[in-house]
């Protein structure tokens, strides 16, 4: 997996790449330490550039939902597709997120 | 059933030449494009780099044998893989590196075992039993990260310790492939400590950050069966359909 | 749940064409391989899959078997893969099947070598699935699409004949044009040939009654298909007057010229020429519309009649005047096509008007009374297989 940040005074964007699986924690970590911000400041994970999410994937996705939440953060994902957008669907992600597309 | 034969690429050739005493095997020095019927692979190095150009030539099976490697371990691996149609067989840290998962579907595939419209069921399901086997069966992760940056640190911490300090990185992981005209069997065999209750029984919780692995695994294949305490995991996938 | 099936077209472009009915011929000697072969030509959908284990098994497979396409192992025992593809290439039943050969070394000096024996496209081994489908249904298919190609066009032959046969139809048979030559006492030889299947030249003697007959020839603009339709339309226009018409070739012409402008579209047209013979007394009525000037022989020299005129189809309120001349008996009256005079021969000259003319005064010297045979061989003894426009001539002595 790669990763980019931009940020602005509003939004935290995350783009993620490649292949987000179990061997992908360390990674994560460093993504996970960026969040930060004013009450309300919007986390947004663009996932269009993933072609693979494993259930560790998803299960970092929940954490770094629950992560921004305790930080009063809001959280989004989009651009999920083709692979990764079906195991999404599997795991009945559109219930515990907000997906923007 | 007749021994097969053994080749190697970088392993030492003493090393070789006990192993292929102790197991009886004939083992061939030079490494022609279409390898003898039955043949195994011993890799010094097992990346994909080394891996790619030999997964498409029909080996029995691809295992990982460094100069420092543990040669009893390696022979019995050996041994044991002598029951499969494939086989690839690597330390845990190797396994954590490496997409295991795609790999055996790109040598699946090239054996014309494994159709095109079945791999990213078989891919996916397969990446989640090696992520299970290698996270909490050989390296026995059973603390669940969690929601809070500091536990979710910790348990990086942890498993990186424990992949590259401790004798539970040097474990074994073992992928294993089996066919019919009906069906493909892959399992997965680790060297934990296995598991007595009988996970993915009970429907997941979706809103909890672990446990979904197997549950993937069950939606993706035909059947799953745990054997062996909990260190055996195969997956079924009807083929005939497909 | 069971697996989803992964988008279609995993491995290639899915054109549609459906691939289970097709042969193929698996040659390799490995068992192994010939089984990993089949499965990717399952994946592919192909059903119909023979093997063959050696050269010569390969031979007598193509020849039982009959597949629609073949994948050759360059190693084989007995006869080795080369030869065998050789001679495959010189078995004319079995020239064009595409032949995919598979081999290990890809040097390329060798493949240079596969392809002088008639290699289709190259695979190398160990084969690897997507490229073996792609390559089979991307050989499959084009060969699918030439099957069809082929099929349309035996189709339109076929019916360019019919339609060839149909235009011929539109002249007088030889024995009747001969029966009403020897009534009227005059010597007709006619000379027709499309430069395609059909063409865009008309022509016909017909007898209007026992004194008179009617003699058109008429050229329409472009070649082909549009240009023999034409040629139907002015077949039934003419059909359709009355003799107190056709024994007027202005009227003829006026009328002619009208119907044609309403039918015609834009940029299609016709020359024409029609005249009218009074056979008792040679009287030659006629009118013409931009045709090649018809020659008449009297004494001696040729004569260029003036045929002009605006073309057929062009205008509806044109009126064609009569002219009128005199055929003794022993005189020739020569009409022909424009492709008699403008075809260009080796030095890219024409034979023009002049040329055409001395053409046709040497072949009066040769056979007074039928003398067209004579200029046609002359005339092809320069031209031949220059013309590309279609040729009609119509040679008429009275006798």
């Amino acid at each position: 997996m790669e990763y980019k940040i931009n940020s602005t005074p509003e939004a935290t964007e995350i783009l993620l790449s490649g292949r987000m699986t179990f061997s992908d924690h360390e990674k994560f970590r460093n993504v996970i330490a960026t969040f930060d911000g004013q009450k309300g400041h919007q986390m947004v994970f663009d996932l269009s550039g993933l072609d693979f999410v494993d259930s560790s994937g998803l299960g970092m996705l929940i954490i770094a939902r629950d992560i921004a939440q305790k930080k009063s953060l809001t959280f989004c994902l989009r651009g999920a597709r083709d692979d990764v957008q079906r195991v999404m669907k599997v795991a009945k992600f559109n219930k515990m997120f907000t997906i923007i597309d | 059933m007749k021994s097969p034969w053994l080749a190697a690429v970088g392993v030492p050739g003493p090393l070789m030449d006990r192993l292929a005493t102790r197991l009886g095997f004939p083992s061939i020095a030079r490494l022609d494009a279409q390898p003898p019927q039955s043949c195994m692979l011993l890799l010094h190095e097992m990346t994909e780099v080394a891996l790619e150009p030999v997964l498409i030539h029909p080996y029995l099976a691809y295992i990982e044998c460094r100069g420092d490697a543990d040669e009893d371990a390696v022979a019995a691996i050996l041994a044991t893989l002598t029951a499969d149609q494939f086989g690839m067989a690597m330390s845990t840290r190797t396994a954590f590196s490496l997409e295991a998962a795609r790999l055996v579907c790109d040598a699946l595939t090239s054996r014309a075992v494994l159709p095109p419209s079945l791999r990213p069921a078989v891919e996916l399901a397969l990446h989640e039993i090696v992520a299970n086997a290698i996270i909490h069966g050989n390296l026995a992760m059973d603390q669940q990260f969690k929601d809070d940056p500091e536990l979710f640190g910790q348990f990086c911490e942890l498993l990186n310790e424990r992949l590259n300090d401790t004798p539970a990185g040097q474990r074994w992981i073992q992928i294993t492939a089996n066919w019919t005209d009906d069906w493909i069997k892959v399992s997965v065999i680790d060297q934990g400590k296995g598991f007595t209750q009988k996970p993915a029984a009970t429907p997941v919780d979706v809103e909890k950050p672990y446990g979904r692995g197997l549950g993937i695994a069950a939606e993706l294949a035909s059947a799953v069966t745990i054997s062996d305490g909990g260190r055996r995991t195969t997956l079924r996938f009807d083929t005939r359909d497909a | 749940m069971t697996a989803r099936p992964s988008p279609p077209g995993v491995y290639g472009i899915d054109l549609g064409i459906a691939l289970d009915q097709r042969r193929v011929l698996v040659a390799d000697h490995s068992a192994f391989n010939r089984r990993t072969l089949a499965r990717f030509l399952n994946w592919a959908g192909i059903r119909d899959i023979e093997f063959a284990a050696t050269g010569s098994e390969t031979l007598a497979k193509v020849e039982s078997f009959n597949p629609d396409l073949l994948l050759l192992d360059v190693v084989l025992p007995e006869i080795d893969g080369i030869e065998v593809l050789k001679r495959i290439r010189q078995d004319r039943l079995h020239a064009d099947i595409p032949v995919l050969v598979q081999t290990t070394l890809v040097s390329d000096a060798l493949r240079t070598l596969c392809y002088q024996a008639g290699a289709t496209d190259i695979l190398a081994k160990p084969v690897n699935p997507g490229e073996c489908i792609a390559r089979v249904r991307y050989h499959l298919e084009r060969l699918a699409l030439i099957q069809e190609l082929r099929q349309f066009r035996e189709r339109i032959e076929k019916e360019l004949k019919t339609a060839r046969d149909m235009q011929l139809s539109l002249a007088p048979e030889r024995a009747s044009l001969d029966a009403l030559a020897q009534r009227h006492n005059v010597s007709i030889d006619v000379f027709f040939e499309s430069s395609e299947e059909i063409g865009g030249d008309f022509w016909s003697v017909f007898e209007i009654d026992s004194e008179h007959i009617g003699i058109v020839a008429a050229d329409f603009s472009g070649h082909g298909i549009t240009a023999a339709i034409n040629t139907f339309r002015l077949h039934t226009l003419i059909g359709r007057l009355a003799p107190g018409e056709l024994r007027d070739p202005g009227a003829t012409l006026t009328i002619c010229a009208r119907r044609l402008y309403e039918l015609l579209p834009l940029g299609q047209f016709a020359t024409a020429f029609y005249g009218v013979l009074h056979s008792p007394s040679g009287e030659l009525t006629y009118a013409t519309a931009g045709a090649p000037s018809p020659l008449l022989f009297r004494q001696g020299t040729p004569e260029m009649i003036d045929a002009s005129g605006l073309f057929l189809g062009v205008t509806d309120d044109e009126v064609y005047p009569n002219e009128k001349l005199v055929l003794e008996p022993g005189n020739h009256l020569f009409l022909y096509s424009d492709a008699l005079v403008e075809t260009r021969d080796d030095d890219g000259q024409m034979l023009g008007e002049d040329g055409l003319g001395e053409m046709a005064t040497r072949a009066i010297d040769v056979a007074p009374l039928h003398p067209l045979g004579a200029l046609l061989t002359s005339f092809s003894a320069r031209f031949q297989g220059k013309v590309d426009d279609d040729q009609t001539a119509i040679w008429i002595r009275r006798n």
